[in-house]
């Protein structure tokens, strides 16, 4: 459905995306992970047209974007990282617009627009302007005007971004529908958590690269070694983390004010170790947890860096 | 059709904006009042000194026949509007100075013989040229009549030549029935409301079609363009549509205003209703241009519409809009609003189309050099970066 082929954007002699290749498939939910910065954005303003790439071919749905761009755009409906709805339109004025410049007209608009109006669950505001709604309405609205004209491919670009659980709930479940419906997904997110429960197909991309591309079970076999041991201790000193190092199976060590992290390939055998280097150095422990791979450690063991950093 | 729906979206949200839609509409309405009273004695001449008969030093040195038909001309036409003074000394500019007179009016002794010898005549008018408008009446009352004997003088002339005979008394009468007083000069037919009803017309059609540039900054800026972009909507397409969105609504600001003052101030716009459109259209277009092309060199719509603002504050203040200011005569000949409104108070004063046709060209011609750069300047920035 989506190609993406040695894409290159550059912002003066800023590398915002750095060669990346990846295709999504018809009805697939596709994340793209990444810190800030990672080049997300880029990348999907990219494959919607919008900007000048110095290189790479991007083809949708067979059609080339650089040469048949408005054709290209019928399939689309993006929901862009920041707000860009009219705040003099009421909700469903806004709605109406952007249904109209996908070429809806008449009856098959209005009911488009309170379908859409209803899966972002803002029926009730329907009149309303945005001007009085919540920041997380307003996301709502964002992500309704993206889909009132069915588009085949929805592209997601952080919607969820500083909206409450319940709200981001809604919205997850609604866009999950969608896909449900048929409408292939593209998704972006730095929060991990998010993209592994809904994503069948996840890219990782750093400093505009991509790092790893796979299902969810694929890329945590990527790291399947890698275990998390967390530790909430008074009294570490330095010399303890570095005997800590000199385990076996130890992969890395940092002590971050009164937490330890570790990680490791083998916490069950190991544990017991670095609980009698704890004590040795009399150290008082409070609590101690062990966390399994999540794309998180894939991040980390990929790139040495959190993912939130 | 996405230019249509860009544009009446573009509408529909400028009416939705109460304080807009105020500035757009009442707040020239008003300034045509305000500066239409406050400045109606500068400008009214019809209406506060040409009623009143003004003094005339009358001095009549012929004789002859000619000298008493000048006489008989003054005494009968003129009476309405001017008084006949005889000055008691032999220095008739003396007397005008001492005597605050404006004007005089001198008759050569040989008027009369002259025109015996088929020689052109001519009569003094003495003018302070303090008053322009008693100087041009009587100025072109005094020209007529020489015009015609002149005239006459070159028939008879041609006429022996030619041993043609003449009907002298039909002659003369044809000749002498276009003697009338003019009582206006051409430039000072419009009346104060008139006056700053197209200069505040013009204005106001400038600083309105600012609009489109801060439309298309903010849009970019709140990443509205953006987002249209992802629809199949062409850059032009957006263009087009906003500019068509602005100008309908400068439109309806014109007709409000015209239709206003008309009623509330018995402004006259004339009866060139295709030349009227044609102005309102050009100044569209023209300030339309200027909006694109300050829109891609400003970054926030802020600094975008203080910079227009002051400089078509600039631009109307140095045409003379807001009161005439004699210095800059000259330089107001190079700028728009000068053009526009020459136009526009010439179809005041019931001229053609025609007469103001060269003003309307070059509101046209600018607009499309303008409307070049814009779209230009607008081609090559990537706006979506
Ligand atoms: N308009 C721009 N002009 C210059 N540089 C830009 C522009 N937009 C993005 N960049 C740069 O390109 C890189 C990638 O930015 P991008 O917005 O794609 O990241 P992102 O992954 O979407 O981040 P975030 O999670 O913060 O949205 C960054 O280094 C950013 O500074
Ligand atoms: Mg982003």
């Amino acid at each position: 459905m989506i190609k993406l082929k040695n894409l290159v954007k550059k912002y003066g002699q800023n590398i915002a995306v750095d060669n990346i290749n990846f295709n999504v498939n018809e009805g697939e939910f596709f994340g793209l992970l990444g810190p800030n910065g990672a080049g997300k954005s880029t990348t999907i303003n990219s494959i919607c047209g919008l900007l000048k790439i110095e290189q790479g071919e991007i083809t949708i749905d067979g059609i080339d974007i650089k040469k048949n761009p408005l054709e290209a755009k019928k399939r689309i409906g993006l929901v862009p990282q920041e707000l860009a709805i009219f705040d003099e339109l009421t909700a469903s004025e806004n709605i109406e617009f952007f249904g109209k410049l996908a070429g809806l007209r008449g009856n098959l608009l209005k009911e488009r627009i309170n379908e859409a109006l209803e899966f972002v669950g803002l029926s009730h505001k329907a009149k309303t302007t945005p001007h009085d709604f919540s920041g997380g309405m307003k996301r709502r609205l964002n992500i309704a005007c993206a889909i009132v004209h069915h588009p085949k491919i929805i592209i997601l670009d952080e919607p969820t971004v500083g909206i409450d659980p319940q709200s981001r709930h809604h919205i997850l479940d609604s866009v999950k529908q969608l896909n449900k419906l048929g409408s292939t997904v593209i998704y972006t997110s730095h929060y991990m958590e998010e993209v592994e429960a809904i994503c069948d197909q996840i890219a990782i991309i750093d400093h505009g690269r991509l790092i790893a591309e796979g299902t969810k079970e694929e890329l945590k076999k990527l790291v399947l070694e890698e275990e998390k041991i967390l530790i909430e201790a008074l009294d570490v000193n330095f010399n303890t983390v570095d005997e800590i190092k000199l385990l076996n199976t130890i992969k890395d060590v940092k002590l971050d004010e009164n937490q330890l992290k570790i990680v490791t390939s083998d916490s069950q055998h190991i544990l017991q170790d670095i609980l009698f280097v704890l004590s040795k150095n009399q150290v008082r422990i409070k609590g101690i947890q062990i966390i399994e791979p999540d794309l998180e450690t894939v991040f980390l063991a990929l790139t040495g860096r959190n993912l939130r950093d | 059709m996405n230019i249509f729906v860009i544009a009446l979206s573009e509408v529909k949200r400028t009416f939705k904006n109460k304080v807009v839609l105020f500035l757009l509409i009442i707040m020239p309405v008003m300034m045509v009042a305000l500066m239409g009273y406050a400045l109606a004695p500068f400008l009214n001449p019809n209406e506060t000194k040409s009623i009143e008969k003004f003094n005339v030093l009358y001095v009549n040195h012929d004789d002859g026949e000619i000298g008493q038909r000048f006489d008989t001309l003054i005494k009968d036409e003129g009476s309405n509007y001017f008084n006949l003074i005889t000055p008691e000394s032999d220095d008739v500019g003396d007397e005008m100075i001492s005597n605050n007179y404006d004007e005089a009016i001198i008759i050569p002794g040989d008027l009369t013989e002259k025109v015996k010898n088929f020689e052109e005549i001519n009569i003094i008018h003495l003018s302070s040229g303090d008053d322009k408008m008693k100087d041009s009446m009587l100025s072109s009352f005094v020209q007529q009549f020489v015009k015609s004997v002149n005239h006459e003088i070159a028939i008879i002339k041609v006429a022996e030549q030619h041993q043609v005979e003449l009907d002298m008394d039909e002659i003369r009468e044809n000749i002498q029935t276009t003697v009338t007083v003019h009582e206006l000069n051409d430039t000072l037919t419009i009346n104060s409301f008139q006056f700053f009803g197209a200069s505040m017309l013009i204005f106001f059609l400038l600083t309105s079609s600012m609009g489109l540039g801060m439309e298309i900054t903010n849009d970019r800026n709140n990443k509205i363009f953006t987002r249209i972009s992802s629809y199949p909507v062409s850059k032009n397409q957006y263009l087009l549509g906003k500019t068509l969105g602005n100008s309908i609504i400068s439109i309806l600001q014109a007709i409000s205003v015209i239709v206003l003052t008309h009623i509330l101030f018995k402004v006259n716009w004339g009866s060139d209703y295709v030349g009227l459109a044609l102005v309102v259209l050009a100044v569209i277009f023209i300030s339309s241009g200027i909006s694109v092309i300050f829109s891609s060199m400003f970054k926030s719509s802020k600094t975008l519409s203080t910079v227009l603002i002051v400089f078509y504050w600039m631009l109307t203040f140095i045409s003379g809009a807001f009161t005439p200011i004699p210095a800059f005569e000259d330089i107001s000949k190079f700028i728009l609003n000068k053009w526009a409104f020459e136009s526009i108070t010439s179809f005041m004063r019931g001229n053609p189309l025609i007469e103001s046709i060269h003003y309307i060209a070059l509101l046209i011609g600018l607009g499309v050099i303008l409307w070049l750069l814009g779209v230009y300047l607008y081609r090559r920035r990537g706006s979506n970066e």
